[in-house]
């Protein structure tokens, strides 16, 4: 009888539900598209459009596929059993076809002219207050081909992930300038990616 | 005996709804790569047909996908070198003949799509095609007359999804095969060259075969012909980044190539004869061995095809 219970509560295990939440912050304060926010004082930065696909990583099985979308808060948080998260959707569901849900064309996360996902997509513009220059940006940043593969697994574990833009965007601003519009598998791709996959970390 | 009766009756009810929903194969072709749609049918052809022909797919409803692939010249685009989408925009490349494209490892003159349903997402949403975003389509074609009740026929659902929008498509563009030109009659024994589209054969086996391979007349491997590159357009290093494919790009077919002028991934030559007098430099053919090539290369036109009914223009409830 006992043994029963055993088997129970490690089945039990296996389909435990965690509830996980991205939490997207500028300067640790809530992010919101289309409201402006400072970086080193003189840089005003403001984005319409960020996206972006984290799939839970044991390798295996067909794991989901979350679509993190700036503008709905319901992308924002799931339930699933895995706490270890990647950026980006594994190359052989990359190269299957066409599906519907997280990965359905519609949500334009889909490279139709060359077959795979955009893991994050981010569009936006900086405003120079210095110099009243303005600058726009759009990053598509994806592709599961080597050597740019844009896939790549979240360091540790965790149920809240939080995602700092600044913290991004200081990045960007110091390595050698890689281009603002980059829309498909580089060099430059591949470092805005990985920028961007270590400005994210699990909460403590 | 009953029993007996029953079971012939089911067997070819069977085979005739197999036939319904395979592509035919020509003896000694390969197998298709690409896969058939898991609800191919009748219907769903039809439905895919009337989508291809359709300008409401397009932002300003004035392009459809047959304003750049015609079906008297096997589906390409014939009155500019590349072809043009809405408002004229002129896009980068020639849009090339549509058959025979189950055979296909992967589409586009750089191979970077692979698999046929999606390839349509290009056409739909490029802004120099038909420049429209598919939210937009499902939603026009959620409001149409007739849409709703023929796509609910073919995927048994009530809403309108886009993965059914390019399955569509695909039943209708994969059923386009070509395999009925003089040749094939040739290769059939059913007919037999002229002396000189015989010497044109022979030198198409020596000089041309390993590449434009038969019976298919392509091969799914990117290669340089020799001719001159355009900076502004590097082929299958666009998609792999590799060097050692700057310039190359994927091995078209010569099926209706008679047809399906101008020539190149960017239509740089209007006719064979400028395509011949490239290779000619390239091979050293001489103008009679260039001649004797066009006429081999005129025998790989299926009127058969280019002017079955079947894949022609039909209103939305024409009977197929
Ligand atoms: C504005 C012209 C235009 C329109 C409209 C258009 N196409 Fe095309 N099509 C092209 C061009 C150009 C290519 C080659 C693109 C390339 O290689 O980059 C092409 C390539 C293709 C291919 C790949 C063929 C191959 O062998 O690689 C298919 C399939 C196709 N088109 C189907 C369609 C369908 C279906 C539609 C309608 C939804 C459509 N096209 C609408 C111009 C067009
Ligand atoms: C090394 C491989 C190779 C060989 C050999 C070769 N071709 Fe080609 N051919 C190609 C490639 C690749 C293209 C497309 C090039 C481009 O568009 O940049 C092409 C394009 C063509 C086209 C234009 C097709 C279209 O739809 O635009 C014709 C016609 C053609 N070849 C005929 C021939 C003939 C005839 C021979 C023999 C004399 C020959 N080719 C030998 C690789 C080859």
């Amino acid at each position: 009888m006992p043994y029963l219970f055993f088997v129970l509560f490690a089945l039990s295990g296996l389909f435990t539900f965690a509830q996980q939440q991205v939490k997207l912050t500028w300067n640790n304060q809530p992010f919101e598209l289309d409201s402006t926010y400072l970086l080193h004082d003189t840089l005003q930065f403001q984005l319409s459009e960020l996206k972006c696909y984290i799939q839970a990583v044991p390798q295996k099985g067909n794991n989901a596929i979350h679509l993190i979308d700036a503008a709905d808060p319901e992308t924002w948080q799931w339930q699933d059993h895995a706490t270890a998260l990647q950026v980006g959707i594994r190359a052989e569901i990359q190269t299957a076809g066409v599906f519907t849900g997280a990965l359905d064309p519609i949500n334009g996360m889909y490279w139709a002219w060359n077959t795979g996902f955009i893991s994050v997509k981010c569009v936006g513009e900086f405003n120079n207050l210095k110099t009243g220059q303005t600058q726009s940006f759009e990053f598509h940043l994806g592709g599961y081909q080597a050597p740019f593969a844009c896939i790549m697994a979240i360091p540790g574990s965790g149920t809240i992930l939080n995602c700092d833009l600044q913290t991004w965007f200081g990045h960007i601003l110091e390595t050698p300038p890689l281009g603002w519009k980059i829309m498909q598998p580089s060099k430059a791709s591949l470092m805005l990616f990985e920028l961007f996959t270590s400005s994210l970390s699990y909460a403590k | 005996m009953l029993n007996k009766l029953l079971f012939v009756f089911l067997l070819g009810f069977l085979l005739l709804s197999l036939k319904d929903s395979q592509i035919s194969l020509a003896k000694s072709w390969p197998e298709p790569i690409q896969a058939t749609s898991k609800y191919a049918s009748k219907a769903g052809f039809a439905l895919g047909r009337a989508l291809f022909y359709d300008p409401l797919l397009s932002a300003d409803s004035s392009v459809s996908c047959a304003s750049c692939h015609l079906p008297y010249t096997a589906f390409a685009h014939v009155d500019h070198p590349t072809s043009h989408g809405i408002a004229d925009r002129i896009g980068k490349r020639n849009a090339p003949g549509l058959f025979n494209l189950a055979w296909r490892q992967n589409f586009h003159w750089d191979g970077g799509v692979m698999h046929l349903n999606s390839q349509a997402l290009n056409p739909l949403t490029h802004p120099d095609e038909m420049g429209e975003t598919i939210e937009h389509i499902l939603l026009k074609l959620k409001r149409h007359q007739h849409y709703p009740q023929l796509f609910k026929k073919v995927y048994k659902q009530k809403q309108i999804e886009t993965w059914m929008l390019l399955d569509a498509l695909q039943q209708f563009t994969i059923s386009l095969i070509s395999k009925d030109s003089f040749y094939d009659k040739v290769s059939r024994q059913h007919a037999s060259f002229s002396e000189q589209q015989q010497k044109g054969f022979v030198l198409f086996e020596q000089h041309c075969n390993s590449c434009h391979t038969a019976p298919l007349f392509f091969s799914n491997r990117f290669e340089s012909n020799g001719i001159r590159i355009d900076s502004t357009d590097l082929g299958r290093f666009n998609i792999t980044a590799l060097e050692a494919d700057k310039g190359k790009f994927r091995v078209p077919t010569l099926r209706n190539i008679s047809h399906s002028f101008p020539y190149m991934h960017d239509g740089r030559y209007k006719s064979l004869k400028e395509v011949m007098a490239h290779y000619g430099q390239q091979l050293q053919l001489n103008d009679k061995q260039q001649k004797d090539l066009i006429a081999f290369l005129k025998t790989l036109t299926d009127t058969t095809f280019l002017m079955n009914p079947q894949f022609q223009y039909h209103t939305l409830n024409q009977k197929p």
